[in-house]
């Protein structure tokens, strides 16, 4: 297996062994060779763009200029706003939308030497688990190719998991990047409710979305989130919190069943394997913890992901954005465009939380999941004080294309171990535990709110103990 | 329309309200996805009568004190660098002058 780091290229171009250039395009080779397969990206910057940004880089590093990634190869979801790259979410109704301005998570990357090489695929609106409804074709994982990479951020694990990145952006809703993450033998992290800045991301569902680093290890998307955390006037729901300090070697683990056993048989001993191999050395493991509101958990995220949608969506009406169809009267016009240009999966759930939010329904969806949503809340702050959870990522191991699109409820039922830290607010990690059958499995770790630190060196010490870092499929 | 579903009615209302148009292959399909998502809806509605107070901001009594949330306000002409600003007014690129 071929592994290569963040961490080690940043190393090489900072002491020579690297040359920028050579190593930039060589990404774009890379993805020249690989991405009519894969599809992982839906736009691509120029070899003249990237020669002048390295010229760039290398004026502010001469400049003395203190950057965080100098140099790095940095992909980028989709629904993520750049002035320099169209930003389509990948939507039809967004086709060569180019935004008049860039997300402060693009700003931040940008300033600190990344090298933006592309934007990723994604589901349309980011609503999906397959990145199968694209409006710009389906995206395939790269360890087997007839089967999804996970979604919705399934372009950005693809970009990295053939190796044309070193560090991606993806935004989670319900588990957008961590079962991405599962699927493709990488990681992701969903911070803290409030600690990445929205400013810039399309919105799907804005009270359980937030933008999360993705990358071949754990020391790798600890370096991007020091790269794009922090407080922004510019989104309403940003926190004047910095994450909590971790200096201890000691972690407690607990592992609820119903994060775990409705799991298939692989993943379950695949996880139960890494628990036992970490077990000892300052690990604590602690079984058989209950978790009972699982059971309302995928009802009360999809109640709310559908009613949020419906009013963020609202937008695209003919009049705000270029991608318009022509209509006798405003009314016309709108339907129009919202019918030509939305994918069947986005109308759907726009629908299903017109209905979640209609008079004569409110109260028995919307209003009740927002009652479900503090029940688990509550629940997991309780647990989180005392443990770090532990458990699967999915349920399942990657789904053929094609395999799960059909029927809303087995596709939904992919999320139902991620969309609880969204609901409840908290950081979750996903990271590769293993391989069954040449296909990657991954585990997920969810703690308090911002002990992104603490998750982070319990993730950082089990890569340093499996070696499962920096891998990069079909090499 | 010739699609055979029970909810045509509720269907309709809300393609109505949500300004959407579905082709009648669409139609059929939204039939039976809307009966299997009403299952999964429906498990959420047994809480509708429990006497907690909804959550609609995830750090609510959480965040003590809420002082520390981000309320600084910017003024729209910070966000907006002037070359896209006319008389006042904030010009949108692809709608030219």
């Amino acid at each position: 297996m071929k592994k290569e780091t963040a961490f080690s290229i940043l190393e090489g171009l900072k002491n020579g062994s690297i040359d920028f250039e050579d190593y930039a395009l060589k990404r774009l080779e890379i993805i020249q060779k690989k991405d009519p397969i894969i599809n992982a990206y839906i736009s691509l910057e120029s070899e003249e763009f990237i020669r002048d940004r390295i010229k760039e880089i290398k004026d502010d590093l001469a400049s003395g200029k203190k950057m965080k990634i100098p140099g790095l190869i940095v992909s980028i979801k989709d629904n993520i706003s750049t002035n320099f790259l169209p930003t389509t979410a990948a939507s039809k109704i967004l086709e060569n939308y180019v935004p008049p301005y860039n997300a402060t998570v693009v700003e931040k990357i940008l300033n600190e030497g990344g090298i933006i090489i592309g934007k990723t695929n994604l589901d349309e609106f980011a609503m999906g688990s397959t990145t199968e409804f694209s409006a710009y074709g389906v995206t395939k994982n790269p360890w087997d190719i007839t089967r999804v990479p996970g979604g919705s951020s399934g372009g950005s694990a693809a970009s990295l998991s053939y190796g044309s990145a070193d560090l991606s952006l993806g935004s989670d809703t319900g588990g957008s990047v961590r079962l991405p993450a599962s699927y493709t033998a990488t990681v992701g992290l969903k911070p803290t409710y409030g600690t990445i800045s929205r400013y810039g991301l399309i919105p799907y569902a804005n009270s359980l979305e937030q933008i999360s680093p993705m990358a071949r290890s754990v020391k790798d998307v600890s370096l991007l989130l020091d790269v794009i955390k922090g407080y922004d006037p510019r989104d309403a729901t940003s926190l004047n919190y910095e994450y909590k300090e971790f200096d201890e070697k000691k972690f407690k683990i607990c592992v609820p069943d119903e994060f775990i056993e409705g799991s298939e048989n692989p993943i379950k001993s695949t996880i139960y394997n890494l628990l036992e191999k970490i077990e000892g050395e300052g690990i604590i493991i602690e079984y058989g913890a209950k978790f009972d509101k699982l059971n309302y958990a995928l009802s009360t995220y999809y109640t709310i992901a559908f009613a949020e949608a419906a009013s963020n969506l609202s937008r695209y009406d003919g009049k705000l954005y270029p991608n318009y169809n022509e209509g006798h009267s405003y009314r016309e016009m709108s339907e129009n465009t919202r019918r030509n240009n939305f994918g069947f999966e986005v109308k759907k759930r726009i629908l299903m939380g017109i209905f979640a939010l209609s008079e004569g329904f409110i109260n028995d969806y919307y209003i009740a999941a927002t009652k479900g949503r503090r029940l688990i809340r509550d629940e997991i702050l309780k647990i989180t004080k005392d443990c770090i959870i532990a458990g699967s990522v999915s349920p399942v191991l990657p789904p053929k294309i094609g395999e799960r699109i059909n029927d809303p409820l087995k596709l939904y039922a992919m999320d139902i171990y991620t969309v609880v830290a969204n609901l409840a607010g908290v950081p979750a990690l996903a990271m590769p535990a293993g391989f069954y059958n040449n296909l990657p499995i991954g585990i997920q770790f969810m703690a308090g709110p911002f002990e992104e630190k603490k998750l982070l060196a319990l993730g950082s010490f089990i890569e340093d103990k499996t070696g499962l870092y920096g891998i990069i499929a079909g090499d | 329309m010739n699609v055979n579903c029970n909810d045509m009615e509720l269907i309709n209302k809300l393609i109505e309200l949500s300004r959407l148009n579905f082709s009648e292959e669409e139609i059929e399909r939204l039939c039976q996805d809307i009966n299997k998502i009403r299952v999964l809806l429906n498990q959420v509605s047994t809480l509708s009568k429990l006497n907690i107070k909804p959550l609609y901001n995830v750090w609510d009594n959480i965040l003590i004190p809420p002082v520390k949330i981000g309320i600084e306000k910017i003024d729209i002409y910070d966000l907006i660098s002037n070359d896209r600003i006319y008389q006042k007014k904030v010009k949108i690129p692809w709608r030219g002058e």
